[in-house]
């Protein structure tokens, strides 16, 4: 027998003739062994899967919370300092910005159109660019995997206070059917989910602040 | 034996370096969690800034309306400085956040300018800052049409629509072509009465565009056949808004003549210097009107304020009571201000029968003429020539009334330009001022206003302390401009036609925000780093 076989599969052992030599392991310490080791190297594969899927979870949650929070700041800058609002639903709105240089000029500049495409999922933004509003109209996605979207408009009645919907004949319709004339806040509420294989769906849902369309009468 | 002795140990390192491997992926996901919450909080508390900014325009804008700089320190002429709630006191927010914000205004251009600093500092020291650039602009009294403290009244077959008399800078008269049958600011009446029925009528009494109310009833607006689109019938709700609220200054007799520059806002201002003995003497002070009367009385050696080539003539008188029949004309292609010195009684007044006030409207330039004739007696041929010099255009005449006492015009009424809508100068060219104070109005004494007799009056009313009736006379009258008093009823087959570009007439004193922006950027911020380094 080979010494290295000894080491592998032997441990030292003194008869009772007293000579000394090496004998196998039994059967039994054999498949303890091997059980330990199973348990112990399923425990690390294991660690080791769900270090790997929670990092791409995480990885998908922290794309999903920039992608979101950039989309909501650029949504938002541009509804707040909006002065008309020329069509809307419940899923897109186009609205009119004046213009953003410094100056006291409040003349439309131009028109941007925010939208959630329900067969893509994603929320875009169409208009010319943030860094050039002279340049060519173009649309450009927010947001992602967008799973959920809807966009409120509230209204004022006196008495009642902001109320969500606006006036459309005799009664507040929260269906965008109403008159953009009586739109004073906006409010934004999206789901974006990722998902990928043996890995958990990464959902982050978003609801904006109401923002009020200061510049428009 | 030595081999394997140098193997010892190995599961342990194994174990160590998937702890410590875990212990960073722990460590990462934590710090991720955290680093998460205080984005989530940055966003939070920066819709939070943004609330404060606006929170430091409104203190501009009441400071502005009020001419009241409390909490504002004086940086220079008409600049000043604020911090609020204090320079040493915040709004507490939860979880100890706090904030401030920083305000500079700067009234000594047109339109006025204000920048809000909001700052608020988090738990761990950390601030957002954020910053917005508003322009103030004064507004006009007729901004609104038809407006009134208390009740509006629009009685019989009364309608109300709108049209722009100067869409580009030329004027257009009334006409059914011109109605805005599809813009968002035709007709308007505006109430701040919050009483059932603050604006009501009765018949096939219309507006045709918006009402606004200060109540939240549903019958605030009664009896009206219509209130909405033109050649719609019925109250819209989406035509009518209940959170009108406005502000009615008093108006005052002016103390001088001021032009403001319509492309740069710029304001020239001239004051009254009313001492004949003065070198720069430049207003007039004649006797009560009573009779036919021209002004000015003499171009020539009257006194006049001439601004941006604009010649005004101001004349003190104590009233302007027209006898029966008698006629006050302005001279064709004059500005004419009267300013009545009595305050009580009927202060301007016509007697009726055929006398008024008569404006004239602009006449068209006549080119010279040569007429040449031919004569043949026998043998001899006389030709002669005649020629007809050219006449100038002269500019449609304007009239601006001040007073404090009661004011009845009827007969002729206010002829301003011709006595058919096509005809009449543009409403601006008639103005008259209620200037009774609400101290002297008091709840009841309130000046009486009547504007009647012929059939066109153009004109705007503005009286806040007043109650004003008005009435054109007959089916094809009609009262084109705006009205603001303290209660105002339209009579009869009357119309009220609404001049839109009274919008923008400005003079109220009154400031509105033309323009918000937010600044975002590190050039936009330090524009106003000066100003708001403090």
């Amino acid at each position: 027998m080979q010494k290295t076989a000894y080491l592998i599969f032997s441990t030292r052992h003194t008869d009772r003739t007293g000579h000394s030599g090496v004998r196998a392991f039994t059967l039994v310490e054999a498949m303890v062994a091997i059980g330990i080791s199973s348990f112990i190297l399923t425990g690390v594969v294991s660690a080791f899967l769900m270090i790997g899927r929670s990092s791409t979870n995480a990885y998908n949650y922290c794309v999903l919370d920039s992608n979101t929070r950039q989309g909501l700041e650029t949504f938002s800058r541009e509804i707040r300092i909006a002065n008309s609002v020329s069509a809307f639903s419940s899923t897109s709105i186009t609205i009119g910005i004046p213009d953003t240089s410094s100056g006291s000029s409040s003349a439309v500049a131009y028109s941007v159109t925010y939208a959630y495409d329900s067969g893509n999922k994603i929320f875009t933004r169409t208009g010319p660019p943030l860094t050039d509003i002279a340049g060519t109209s173009a649309t450009t996605t927010l947001v992602n995997n967008v799973k959920t979207f809807s966009l409120k408009y509230y209204s004022y009645l006196a008495g009642d206070g902001y109320v969500n919907g606006v006036q459309n004949d005799n009664t507040i319709a929260t269906d965008g059917t109403g008159s953009a004339t009586a739109i004073k806040q906006i409010e934004l509420t999206l789901t974006a989910q990722t998902s990928n294989v043996t890995v958990v769906n990464a959902t982050n849902a978003v609801l904006s602040a109401r923002f009020i369309l200061r510049n428009k009468s | 034996m030595r081999s394997f002795k140098s193997k010892r140990g190995s599961v342990l390192l194994v174990a160590m370096i998937f702890a410590l491997s875990t212990a960073i992926f722990l460590g990462s996901y934590m710090s991720l969690a955290l680093q998460s919450l205080k984005l989530s909080d940055r966003s939070f508390y920066s819709n939070a800034a943004m609330n404060f900014v606006d929170t430091g325009v409104d203190q501009a804008m009441w400071a502005m309306n009020n001419s009241t700089w409390t909490g504002f320190s004086t940086l220079s002429t008409n600049q000043y400085q604020g911090t609020f709630p204090s320079s040493s006191t915040y709004y507490n927010l939860s979880g100890g956040v706090k904030g401030q914000v920083k305000v500079w205004v700067n009234n000594n251009v047109t339109p006025a300018q204000a920048v809000a600093k909001a700052i608020i500092t988090l738990n761990d020291g950390s601030q957002i800052i954020k910053e917005a650039e508003v322009y103030m602009t004064s507004t006009s009294y007729f901004k609104n049409g038809l407006v009134a403290k208390n009740t509006i009244t629009l009685d019989g077959n009364a309608t109300v629509d709108g049209w722009n008399s100067d869409p580009s800078g030329t004027y257009t008269p009334y006409s059914a072509a011109a109605v805005d049958v599809n813009g968002t600011a035709n007709g308007k009446v505006g109430s701040t009465d919050v009483a059932l029925s603050s604006v009501s009528g009765n018949g096939n009494a219309a507006i045709y565009g918006y009402a606004a109310v200060g109540g939240s009833a549903s019958g605030d607006v009664s009896g009206l056949n219509t209130v909405g689109k033109y050649g719609t019938t019925g109250i819209n709700p989406s035509y009518v808004t209940y959170d009108f609220t406005t502000s009615f200054p008093d108006s005052t007799t002016p103390t001088g003549d001021t032009y403001t520059d319509p492309s740069t806002l710029a304001k020239t201002t001239v004051a009254f210097d009313n001492t004949a003995s003065d070198a720069g003497y430049n207003t007039n002070t004649i006797g009560a009107i009573t009779t036919d009367t021209t002004l000015p009385v003499n171009a020539a050696t009257d006194k006049s304020i001439t601004i941006n080539g604009v010649t005004t003539y101001y004349y003190y008188t104590p009233t302007a009571n027209l006898n029966s029949n008698a006629v006050l004309t302005v001279a064709p292609g004059y500005n004419v201000v009267i300013m009545t010195t009595a305050s009580s009684g009927t202060t301007v007044g016509t007697g009726g029968g055929s006398g008024g006030i008569n404006i004239p409207g602009a006449v068209a330039a006549v080119p010279a003429t040569t007429t040449t004739t031919t004569t043949t007696h026998g043998h001899t041929t006389t030709t002669t020539t005649t020629t007809t010099p050219a006449i100038p255009a002269t500019a449609a005449s304007s009239l601006t009334i001040y007073t404090a006492g009661d004011v009845s015009i009827s007969g002729q009424g206010v002829m301003n330009g011709g006595t058919t809508a096509g005809s009449a100068n543009q409403p601006v060219n008639f103005q008259l001022y209620g200037t009774r104070s609400a101290a002297a109005a008091g709840t009841s004494n309130y000046q009486s206003i009547s504007v009647s007799g012929n059939g066109i009056f153009s004109g705007v009313v503005y009286a806040p302390n007043a109650t004003i009736s008005g009435s054109g006379g007959g089916n094809s009258g009609g009262i084109f401009g705006a009205m603001v008093g303290n209660s105002v009823s339209i009579t009869g087959g009357e119309s009220f036609h609404f001049d839109q570009s009274l919008a923008n007439f400005g003079g109220s004193g009154l400031y509105s925000v033309s323009k918000w922006r937010e600044l975002y950027t590190l050039s936009d911020r330090s524009t106003y780093a000066t100003q708001l380094n403090f």
